[in-house]
C-alpha cells in the first residue's frame, strides 16, 4: 500500500496531473481520506466536469462519470434518482458551477435533491490560463482584467449565501479553503453525510490556490487565500430560507 | 542569418515556452523576422510542451513547419513528440545529464550532447537549465551575448526579486553560451529524478520522500511551524528542487503529509502507526 496517499486514491497514476501546488489535489485527498473513513469507496459515483476539476478523472479507485460542462450536478441529480442507495458527489469549478451551470444548481437547491455538491472556487478559469470569472473579486489582476476587475462586471459571486436563500432547512452548506485543511476535512465529511442523513441537498465551496494562473509562489498563494476569506467567510452558512 | 526553423521541446513547467519566447523576440530584434508557435496540452504541467521558432530574413508566410534544422530535447517525457520533427539533416542537442543518448535514436552523427541540469544543478539551481540551452542555441544562431541576457531581463525581470538570483541567472545563460557541446561521448544521465522513495532514518523518525512525484510547489517549506525543511540541490519529477528535511529539528507533527497536494513527503515517529490526518 502506498503510504502517501489514502486508500481510494488510484496509486498508478501518480503522480497526478495538477500543476504544483494545486489547491484540486490538496482537496482531493481529504477527500480520498473521507472515502475511506466512510467507508463508501465502493458506493460512491464522483461526477466531474469540464475545467481542471476533470484532471480528477482517474485520481480515484472509485465510479467516476465525466459530463458536459456545468451539468455535474444535473446529471448526478439523475442518478441518485435512479441510484437512491448510492452516495452521489459532484464536484466542480467555479466556472461550471457558478457562471454555465449556474440554473442547474440553482435548480437542485431549490428542488433539495439528496447529493452532495462541491465547488472548487480558484476565482478565475483556470484551464484556459486564467481568465476572470464571476467569482474573481473586484480588482483583482487576470488574463482578461489587466487593469483589476472593473466593478461593472459585479463583485465575486458567493454561491453559498446566494444558495442559502432558497435551500431547504435540512439541506447543509458550507465554505472550506485549502488554507486550513483539518477544517476542510470535517466539512467534506458534513457534506457527504449529510445526503444520506437527512435526505437532501448539501454543498460546500472550497477556496482553492491557482498558483499557476496567479502567478504566485506557495507563500503569497496562502496570503491571497487569507485576503480572499475576508470578504468569502469559512464556515458552515445558515439556511435563511423561512418558507421551505 | 539564413532562415532557420528551431523546436524546442520539453515537460511543462521546465521553461521551455519561457526560452522560446526570448529566442524568438532575441532573433527579432537581431534583423531577421521571427514567428513563435506554442503547442500543449489541457495540462498547464508535466506534460509535453512544444515551441515552434522560425526566422527568415524575408518575410514568414506561415508559422508552423514539419522538419526542424535544430531539435532541442529538454526532457525525455517529450521524445515521442520530437521524434516527429526529426530529418536526417537535423541537429539535435539533447540533455545528456537527463538523457541517454540510445533514447533518442540510432543516428547519433548530429546529436550533441548539453549537460544542462547537470551543470544547473551543480552551479545554480535545476530551474535555471532552461537558460543554459537559451545560452547554447544563441550561441550557435550567432545571436551576441549581451542582446540575449537584455531580453531575459526584461521578460523575466519580475522573477528576479533580488541581485544575487538575477546574477545566478545572468551565469547560468553564460555557462550556457560559453560550454561547448559534447560530441561522440556523452554525459551519464544520471540526473534522472530517483524512483521509488527516499526512506531518510533519523534517531527517532524516519522520513519517506517520493522524488518521482514532487512538483517543487514549495507548501512544505511554508507550512512547516518549525522551519525544518529547506530546498536541496536535487532535481524533483518537474526538474523542480526536492525539499530537504533537517531531522533533528522535526517534531513530526505531520502537518508537509497533510498539506502536500502531490504525496510526496511523510515524517513517521518510530513505532508507531500513524492513520491518515
Amino acid at each position: 500500500m502506498d503510504r502517501f496517499f489514502p486508500k481510494s486514491c488510484k496509486q498508478k497514476t501518480k503522480p497526478h496531473l495538477f500543476c504544483p501546488g494545486c489547491g484540486h489535489a490538496a482537496i482531493l485527498k481529504q477527500l480520498g481520506a473521507v472515502i475511506d473513513e466512510m467507508d463508501i469507496q465502493r458506493n460512491i459515483t464522483f461526477g466531474i466536469d469540464i475545467g481542471c476539476s476533470l484532471l480528477a478523472w482517474d485520481f480515484f479507485d472509485v465510479d467516476t462519470v465525466q459530463t458536459h460542462h456545468g451539468r455535474t450536478a444535473s446529471v448526478m441529480m439523475g442518478y441518485k434518482m435512479a441510484r437512491p442507495e448510492r452516495v452521489a458527489v459532484a464536484y466542480m469549478g467555479d466556472g461550471g458551477a457558478y457562471a454555465i451551470g449556474l440554473q442547474s444548481l440553482l435548480h437542485i437547491a431549490l428542488r433539495n435533491e439528496p447529493i452532495s455538491v462541491i465547488v472548487v472556487n480558484n476565482a478565475n478559469y483556470a484551464m484556459t490560463g486564467g481568465q476572470m470569472s464571476p467569482t474573481t473579486p473586484v480588482e483583482a489582476i487576470t488574463v482578461a482584467s489587466s487593469q483589476g476587475k472593473d466593478m461593472i462586471f459585479g463583485p465575486g459571486l458567493k454561491g453559498p449565501e446566494l444558495i442559502s436563500r432558497i435551500a431547504a432547512k435540512n439541506s447543509w452548506i458550507g465554505r472550506a479553503s485549502t488554507g486550513n485543511l483539518s477544517q476542510l476535512k470535517n466539512m467534506l465529511k458534513k457534506v457527504m453525510a449529510n445526503q444520506a442523513e437527512n435526505k437532501s441537498f448539501s454543498f460546500l465551496e472550497i477556496l482553492s490556490a491557482c498558483p499557476v494562473n496567479w502567478k504566485t509562489d506557495a507563500a503569497l498563494s496562502f496570503k491571497r487565500l487569507e485576503e480572499m476569506q475576508k470578504n468569502y467567510p469559512l464556515g458552515e452558512v445558515k439556511i435563511s430560507n423561512e418558507k421551505h | 542569418m539564413k532562415n532557420t526553423k528551431i523546436i524546442i521541446v520539453g515537460m511543462g513547467g521546465q521553461g521551455v515556452q519561457t526560452i522560446a519566447k526570448i529566442l524568438a523576440l532575441a532573433i527579432a530584434g537581431s534583423g531577421p523576422k521571427a514567428s513563435y508557435i506554442p503547442q500543449f496540452g489541457v495540462e498547464q504541467r508535466g506534460t509535453p510542451s512544444v515551441a515552434f521558432i522560425k526566422s527568415d530574413p524575408d518575410k514568414i508566410s506561415y508559422p508552423l513547419f514539419d522538419v526542424a534544422d535544430w531539435l532541442l530535447i529538454l526532457h525525455p517525457v517529450a521524445l515521442a513528440k520530437a521524434a516527429a520533427h526529426i530529418d536526417k539533416r537535423t541537429k539535435i542537442i539533447f540533455d545528456s545529464s537527463l538523457i541517454a543518448v540510445k533514447e533518442i535514436g540510432k543516428n547519433s552523427a548530429n546529436y550533441f550532447g548539453l549537460p544542462a541540469v547537470k551543470l544547473a544543478s551543480d552551479n545554480f539551481s535545476g530551474r535555471s537549465a532552461n537558460l543554459i540551452f537559451l545560452g547554447k542555441i544563441s550561441q550557435i544562431l550567432n545571436l551576441p551575448f549581451d542582446s540575449i541576457w537584455q531580453k531575459t531581463a526584461d521578460l523575466l525581470g519580475r522573477k528576479f526579486k533580488n541581485k544575487s538570483i538575477k546574477e545566478a541567472n545572468r551565469k547560468a545563460l553564460l555557462t550556457g553560451y560559453e560550454n561547448s557541446l559534447e560530441k561522440g561521448k556523452f554525459s551519464q544521465p544520471t540526473y534522472q529524478p530517483q524512483t521509488g522513495t527516499i526512506n531518510l532514518q533519523g534517531d527517532d523518525k524516519q522520513l519517506f520522500l517520493a522524488p518521482e512525484r514532487c512538483k517543487g510547489c514549495g507548501i512544505c517549506l511554508v507550512k512547516c511551524p518549525v522551519g525544518a525543511i529547506k530546498w536541496s540541490h536535487h532535481a524533483g519529477a518537474f526538474a523542480t528542487p526536492l525539499p530537504e528535511v533537517d531531522l533533528d529539528k522535526c517534531t513530526a507533527c505531520g502537518i508537509c503529509f497533510l498539506y502536500c497536494p502531490d504525496g510526496a513527503i511523510k515524517v513517521e515517529k518510530k513505532n508507531k502507526k500513524y492513520g491518515y490526518n
